[in-house]
């Protein structure tokens, strides 16, 4: 069998079928082709028509064979040629490569795509209902981080100042007891102005200050937390004391404030426990007023605290979520053992809470797992009642993720841009443009895009892609899933249309 | 009747298709029999079309 057999017999019919054009090496380049190159193709002797038989074409074969097998000068001569086509068989090679890898990543882009925008479908139970998966993902939610109560006894203020009002222990006070409370805060009103001193703040003596507040709180509070403190300590005016009881008012009507209250219990408490005497670097009488204004803002932090466990302990005693979409670690254990999930808690929210605010009270876990069987039947009807609205809505989310891979992707890789991409360079832009001008195509052809027109741009690996995927195209529009054999056999195809194009526009072969 | 054909012809296509065939199997790896069947069948398939392209253009 011989390594030309498959020329033979296709030379024998393209001649048959009158396919093939005359074609011969060109003379541009005297010095690459070699002149026996020419006697090799264009000799006088060779010029004779014979019939295209089988067996005639195949002698000429074998003659051809001889001739390059058995004269080194011919296959010297054939060198130099054999060496520029090769030369752009490495580019190929390279170009197949990186193609390679480019599919990789593509595929594990589209992967990506699809798992996300998948679990943003699954937290609304009607989109849910229409996909495929039975997943049960792990929704994040922020939480409500009562730890940062860690360092102070809250139910303990709470129940003494509790007692200060009327309030028995193990009973919530109404919002009238906790205005009172409020009420009893300095510079609350006008009748309790706090007393506040001009304050000549000495810097070397403030430095001191503060190196040793920061010794002294070591790991427990950052360097900046204890100057936070330290500032508004050492700055305290009306102003101040007016911002704080704001801020206490405002929670009593808007939990959302719940958040800054823990902030400000976790940021003062560790601080203003080892302010004192021995740590305050300044004057008898500056030491006096500070040690007074400590103690008007512990009354701050712990009514702050008081509030933090008003609404942990009565206003939330058994919610899972609270306003802001928080979840509350308190009730967590519960939820999961009643059989809720965070996927319940994200359909509820869709369902219930998509335009109106959790409310004030929070939701109660035991409401979540009574009412899921009502948020999957509403969801049931919305996809049966809406279906363009569901699949609208599936199509945003879908673009978003794509959107939002892509751009992370062409974030990461900007190492990589190409100058033309490099002078454009807005990756979020550019992958919004991408999407919306592929909407017919995959999730991996826009991928392919993104990918090739901002770190690929003018390279063969364009070129090829371009080249593949046409011809797949045209094949796969045939209908019909395609063997390994046929891939392999277009494969080829693009292949040698690319060496023989580049010949061609290198002006090494010619048509006559 | 049937077909004519030269050497020289045959000769210059023996010539380009080890060429086009040694390019893609250094890009590639080697070519088996059926490849080498597209590999033929896209070369004269580009010269054709290169041939066509050429004289619109004239």
């Amino acid at each position: 069998m011989s390594r030309y057999d498959a020329f033979t017999k296709m030379m024998a019919r393209a001649v048959k079928d009158d396919v093939l054009p005359d074609i011969q090496f060109t003379d541009v380049t005297p010095e690459l082709l070699g002149t026996s190159v020419e006697h090799l193709t264009e000799s006088n002797m060779n010029a004779i028509e014979f019939p295209a038989t089988q067996s005639n074409i195949h002698t000429a074969v074998d003659e051809y064979i001889s001739l390059t097998e058995n004269m080194s000068e011919h296959y010297h001569d054939l060198m130099p040629i054999r060496k520029t086509a090769d030369q752009f068989a490495k580019q190929l090679h390279t170009g197949i490569r990186t193609l390679s890898k480019i599919k990789s990543t593509v595929t594990a882009l589209s992967e990506k795509t699809k798992d996300m925008a998948d679990s943003i479908m699954m937290e609304d139970a009607s989109l849910a209902m229409t996909l495929e998966t039975t997943l049960d993902p792990d929704i994040k939610f922020n939480k409500m981080d009562w730890s940062k109560l860690d360092h102070v006894d809250e139910n303990f203020i709470f129940n003494d100042l509790n007692s200060t009002i009327g309030v028995e222990a193990g009973k919530a006070p109404s919002r009238a007891q906790i205005s009172i409370l409020v009420n009893r805060l300095p510079a609350a009103t006008d009748f309790n102005r706090p007393e506040l001193k001009d304050l000549e703040i000495n810097k070397d003596a403030a430095r001191l200050t503060l190196n040793e507040v920061a010794k002294r709180v070591g790991d427990k509070a950052t360097r900046d937390d204890v100057k936070h403190v330290l500032t508004m300590l050492f700055s305290l005016d009306t102003h101040k004391c007016n911002v704080a009881v704001n801020t206490i008012r405002e929670s009593m009507d808007d939990p959302t404030k719940v958040t800054s209250l823990l902030q400000m219990v976790n940021d003062f408490t560790v601080v203003l426990d080892v302010v004192g005497e021995s740590t305050l670097k300044f004057s008898a009488p500056t030491v006096d007023e500070l040690l007074h204004r400590k103690s008007i803002i512990k009354r701050y932090v712990d009514m702050a605290a008081y509030m933090c466990a008003y609404y942990r302990t009565v206003v939330w005693s058994d919610a899972v979520v609270v306003p802001g979409n928080r979840l509350n670690p308190d009730s967590w254990m519960s939820f999961r053992q009643g059989g809720g999930s965070s996927l319940a808690i994200a359909q509820h929210l869709a369902c219930y809470h998509a335009d109106s605010p959790v409310p004030r009270g929070g939701v109660s876990w035991q409401f979540i797992i009574d009412n899921r069987d009502k948020v999957l039947s509403s969801a049931k009807e919305a996809v049966a009642t809406n279906i363009a609205d569901v699949t609208n809505r599936k199509k945003t989310i879908i673009r978003d993720s794509f959107i939002y891979q892509a751009t992370d992707w062409l974030n990461k890789n900007k190492k990589n841009w190409s100058r033309q991409f490099a002078h454009a360079g807005n990756p979020s832009k550019f992958a919004e443009a991408v999407y919306d001008s592929s909407i017919d195509a995959s999730l991996e052809s826009a991928f392919y895009k993104v990918m090739l027109n901002s770190c690929f741009v003018n390279t063969i690996v364009g070129t090829l892609y371009n080249e593949l995927s046409d011809m797949y195209l045209r094949h796969a529009s045939a209908g019909g899933k395609m063997t390994e054999v046929q891939c392999e056999a277009l494969d080829m195809t693009v292949y040698a249309n690319m060496v023989v194009k580049f010949l061609l526009e290198q002006k090494m072969i010619e048509t006559i | 009747m049937s077909k004519r054909i030269t050497k020289n012809k045959i000769f210059t296509y023996a010539v380009l298709f080890d060429i086009v065939r040694s390019a893609i199997s250094q890009a590639s790896g080697e070519t088996s029999t059926q490849n080498e069947l597209s590999i033929f069948n896209s070369m004269v398939g580009t010269i054709k079309k290169h041939k066509e392209t050429e004289h619109v253009q004239i």
